[in-house]
């Protein structure tokens, strides 16, 4: 991939990530209203910075970088986090029925689908959502702690891991995609290269056996002795010339299978990719 | 110009191909071993008839030009008529040409690699 291609998917997943922050805070918002004093500041803040962020990346999505995507997801990640830091201690002390740090999960779940492909980025976010929960597990008083189902805080860590599996696998799976598409371009170019190499022999072959064929016939001719030598010297030339083009066609990859070939044409066209009959 | 073929009486040899220096080229050396005649192209070729298939043999350039048939085509025209001589294919195309590989298969063929030496191609004149 392209590094503007790169910058431009890194862009996108930093958009989806504040756009989710922006849509998914409002539920998390309305959901708190039945906790005892729960603040609004924290939700209010995380979609503040996710609208900001998201504002910020369409303005300058015209000019996309690496560097700018892994900032802005790192940040809005970060705002969430501590959003959810601020409210999980509120519906923990409730004394209503809450499943811990599911939005923490979904967090580092949506961070190995959505993180630019930028190792410490990806891999600091995830940190951050698994830390934020854990670290928020062990504030917890004994009491509160008792009251939480009792997979805690090893489910956060299970999800942890797996988003970290995923991530690191998307990575692969992104960085074989690229080898390939690599590997495919090198073959189109050699394809066309010998290509141009076939057109350019097969428009030479016959002037030169035209010309071996006149140096034959004037060798018989008295008094021309020192002009077919010297022909003959330079024909001698163009065919060694002819064999290392002629070697180097057959020691490529097979050529575009043709059903007509025309020299001109192809030369004419080698602007354009190889055509392909496979 | 492409419709020439020039008509002897005895002719031993039948060159196809739609270069014209290339074919008069070809015409005046292999004369010195035998009687020739040519053809600039598959319709050319039709209209030497008996002449050509009287031959003992022929030296066809495998390819006669885009959109036209073929050296191939030339082949097939002569052996459908009993043509009991030798064909050469005269080809500049790599080896891996598809017409290169179908005239690989073909029955009692050469096939010679443009440019071939003036003394490869009286051998096989002689030899013919």
């Amino acid at each position: 991939m392209k590094p503007h291609g790169a910058a431009r998917v890194a862009w996108q997943g930093a958009m989806a990530s504040a756009l989710l922050s922006l849509l998914g805070t409002p539920i998390d918002l309305l959901m708190g209203r039945s906790i005892p004093g729960m603040p609004m500041w924290p939700d209010v803040l995380s979609m503040c910075v996710a609208g900001v962020l998201l504002a910020w990346l369409l303005v300058r999505q015209g000019r996309p970088s690496e560097r700018s995507a892994s900032a802005v997801f790192l940040l809005n990640n970060a705002a969430v986090v501590l959003s959810l830091w601020v409210t999980s201690g509120y519906y923990a002390a409730a004394h209503v029925p809450w499943v811990p740090f599911q939005a923490n999960k979904l967090g580092v779940l949506a961070v190995a689908m959505l993180t630019p492909a930028n190792v410490p980025v990806g891999i600091t976010t995830i940190a951050l959502y698994t830390g934020g929960a854990l670290l928020r597990y062990w504030t917890f008083d004994h009491g509160i702690r008792g009251r939480l189902p009792a997979s805690e805080p090893w489910a956060m860590t299970v999800f942890a891991v797996f988003a970290a599996f995923l991530f690191v696998y998307r990575l692969r799976r992104k960085a074989l995609e690229q080898a390939l598409l690599h590997a495919q371009a090198e073959t189109d170019a050699l394809e066309l290269t010998t290509l141009r190499f076939m057109a350019i022999q097969d428009l030479a072959n016959t002037p030169l056996q035209t010309l071996e064929a006149n140096a034959a016939i004037l060798a018989d001719v008295p008094g021309t002795e020192p002009y077919v030598a010297r022909m003959r010297r330079a024909l001698a030339r163009l065919h060694e010339w002819h064999r290392i083009l002629r070697d180097e066609i057959d020691g490529a990859p097979p050529s575009p299978p043709l059903a007509s070939f025309d020299a001109k044409t192809v030369l004419r066209d080698s602007q354009r990719p190889p055509p392909r009959f496979r | 110009m492409l419709g020439v073929a020039q008509k002897v009486a005895t002719a031993e040899v039948v060159v196809v191909d739609d270069d014209l220096d290339m074919l008069e080229s070809m015409r005046d050396l292999l004369t010195r071993r035998a009687v020739c005649v040519v053809a600039a192209s598959y319709d050319a070729l039709l209209d030497l008839g008996e002449q050509a298939l009287s031959c003992r043999a022929a030296i066809v350039d495998i390819n006669l030009g885009p959109g036209r048939p073929s050296g191939i085509d030339v082949y097939r025209w002569l052996r459908e008529r009993n043509f009991r001589g030798r064909v050469a294919f005269l080809t500049g195309h790599a080896q891996h040409h598809p017409l290169v590989e179908e005239a690989r298969r073909l029955h009692n063929v050469l096939i010679i690699e443009k440019p071939a030496t003036a003394e490869a191609l009286l051998r096989f004149v002689e030899v013919a």
